[in-house]
């Protein structure tokens, strides 16, 4: 090769050229489809968004079903036909979706996770939501009387009633539905079912054989249960002395049926019986008479009255009840209040881990105010009342309400403060440690499966959370 | 015609990206036992049952520092354990809704007073008026209820014997 033959430099020179050249053009072109890119991009984002909420839709429907017919659900929720779906508008397919539920870790909530995909951008879709399940629990607001809700308003000014259903009455309800077309002063969330014939009031006639450890049903009137009782011969609705006739031993049997000594036989005599014997029997509570935790007379009680760990107390008169009978701080509070004649509650409180149970003979009153949107009664408040109910001014409540006469609601001056809201328990009685002590037997109640709480209805309601990415 | 290939290459690659984009990678399943909004694992985690069951947190080593009013309660212990703050509530009302409040309950008492002066025996009067007037005192007071006056003195409260 001659020295100085440069001929090799017009390649070197054309391919640096070339490159520049195509440099320039790369950047051009770059350019100019950059946008045009992103538009597609972003639509096929779009796109897979909406996939993926559509897969979201599908399975809240289908947990929907599982609810509506009473079914159980296992967790996670991963059908395989809820896998890769084909979703197709017009005969043409937009993209696919992937759905699954499982429970996230937080109480009572479950989340759908759904995942979308078209022309390969993928979103998903997570939208968590409150449940309640395999729930069981007293009725929510039951009454053997007339049930009569009263909110009040003055132009946009309201004390509302808020009652979680379901509402039943073997009477009439007032007014039968939210109340006038969902007005803000009585609101309903539930069946109300009015004229219930089925509803029945507890019955006390029961006695407990510590032998057998089992229960049995009293004849009614043999209030001791030693198979010998007077009958009511002239439809008195009770029995008293002139029942005996005048013989001396029907005069003994009668004596020894009378357990409160009030001269007469009736309901009153086999509730006194129930606890302060046959409950007390079977769980050495200390409620019979003379026992620690049997009360004489009318007592008003305070937070720090019933000494902590006591379960039941039985009060041979009115139990008026502020805050509550027994301090619910520092340890876990579960304590059951059974009065022969009224329990009145003033301001009801207690945390979210306990449970505060009220059982009258006679009438139950509660009233207070409704100090924010999250309840005074944190954890549950379970009230019985063989008598009347009544409510006044406001509250806030959960737990079961049953009513062996008649209920009244009634609110204050148009206030947040006297708003009333009745809401469901959250204990679920099916678990022995969570069913309140001391009910009745054949106290009413309700059963749920599986149910997803209501969206947003009210300041209690759930609100459903959408998250995308 | 080298540059004129590579343009021609380039530009079906260009067009390859716009109508046919590389797949994004799946995304990875979200874990449901720790929610996004949720502290991460390192974060403490704690529960009532915990504190409760701490040395030196127990009820029982409490006893000798028994809160005597409800303000204190709820300086105290965790909200989980009392429940919603009556005190902290009250204090954000309004002016104008503790007069309506004071109103509701001046009504409440002079109606049930008004019914036991006509049926002395009336229970639910007598019950209205209990309700009533407590909540009444209650408010006056802030809800500074004193949780120990009664509690008999021997039992640790502040109520004197006799009364």
């Amino acid at each position: 090769m001659a020295i100085g033959n440069r001929k090799g430099v017009v390649i070197i020179l054309v391919l640096a050229l070339a490159a520049t050249f195509l440099l320039i053009i790369t950047a051009l072109i770059n350019l100019s489809c950059s946008e045009i890119i992103q538009a597609k991009n972003r639509n096929n984002s779009i796109q897979s968004y909406y996939v993926a909420v559509a897969g979201a839709e599908r399975m809240y429907v289908r947990l929907k079903n599982i609810q509506a017919t009473g079914g159980t659900i296992t967790w996670p929720v991963n059908p395989s036909n809820l896998n890769n779906v084909a979703l197709q508008i017009g005969g043409s397919t937009v993209g696919t979706f992937t759905v699954t539920s499982n429970l996230t870790g937080q109480t009572d909530e479950f989340a759908i996770i759904s995942t979308g995909t078209a022309n390969g951008r993928s979103s998903t879709v997570t939208v968590k939501y409150g449940y309640t399940d395999t729930y069981t629990n007293g009725v929510p607001i039951g009454s053997m009387g007339a049930m009569n809700f009263a909110g009040n308003k003055w132009w946009f000014l309201t004390s509302r009633v808020y009652a979680d259903g379901p509402i039943e009455s073997a009477s009439n309800i007032t007014p039968s539905t939210s109340h006038p077309n969902d007005s803000p002063y009585v609101q309903f969330n539930g069946d109300v079912t009015p004229n219930k014939s089925d509803l029945s009031n507890p019955s006390y006639w029961y006695k407990y054989d510590s032998a057998t450890s089992s229960w049995s049903a009293k004849q009614v009137y043999d209030t001791n249960g030693n198979g010998q009782h007077l009958t009511d011969t002239t439809n008195k609705g009770y029995v008293d002395i002139s029942d005996a006739g005048g013989d001396v031993d029907k005069i003994a049997i009668f004596q020894a049926d009378d357990i409160n000594s009030d001269g007469r036989i009736d309901t009153k005599d086999a509730f006194v019986s129930y606890y302060t014997v046959e409950l007390n029997s079977q769980y050495n509570l200390g409620i019979n008479k003379g026992g620690p935790n049997y009360y004489s007379g009318d007592h008003t009680f305070g937070p720090y009255n019933v000494p902590t760990g006591t379960s039941v107390i039985f009060v041979d008169g009115d139990a008026n009840i502020i805050f509550n009978a027994q301090k619910w701080w520092g340890n876990k509070a579960d304590l059951t209040v059974v009065s022969t004649s009224d329990i009145t509650i003033v301001q009801p409180v207690n945390g979210a881990d306990d449970r505060t149970t009220t059982i009258a003979y006679g009438d139950t009153i509660t009233g207070g105010l409704n100090l924010g949107d999250l309840a005074d009664v944190d954890g549950n408040l379970n009230m019985y009342s063989n008598g009347n109910f009544t409510a006044i001014l406001g509250g806030n409540t959960n737990g079961s309400i049953m009513v062996g006469g008649i209920t009244n609601v009634n609110t204050g001056l148009p206030s947040f403060l006297f708003n009333r809201d009745i809401n469901q328990g959250t204990d679920d009685w099916s678990n022995p440690a969570k069913m309140p002590r001391g009910l009745p037997p054949g106290y009413p109640q309700v059963s749920k499966v599986f149910v997803i709480k209501a969206e947003n209805f009210s300041t209690s309601g759930y609100k459903p959370r959408w998250q995308w990415r | 015609m080298i540059v004129i290939g590579f343009v021609v290459i380039l530009v079906f690659l260009q067009v390859r990206s716009i109508f046919f984009p590389k797949p994004k990678q799946t995304p990875v399943p979200q874990n449901l036992s720790q929610p996004e909004t949720e502290a991460p694992e390192t974060s403490p985690i704690w529960s009532i049952e915990d504190i409760k069951n701490r040395p030196g947190g127990g009820e029982s080593n409490r006893s000798e520092e028994k809160p005597v009013s409800l303000p204190e309660v709820y300086v105290k212990y965790p909200k989980e354990d009392t429940g919603n703050n009556i005190v902290e509530s009250w204090e954000k009302v309004s002016p104008e809704e503790k007069a309506k409040v004071n109103e509701q309950l001046d009504k409440k008492i002079e109606e049930a007073k008004e019914e036991l002066r006509v049926k002395p025996d009336s229970k639910n009067a007598k019950h209205i008026l209990f309700i009533s007037e407590t909540m009444k005192k209650l408010c006056k007071s802030n809800f500074d209820y004193r949780l120990l006056e009664s509690v008999p003195e021997d039992e640790g409260g502040l109520k004197k014997k006799g009364k």
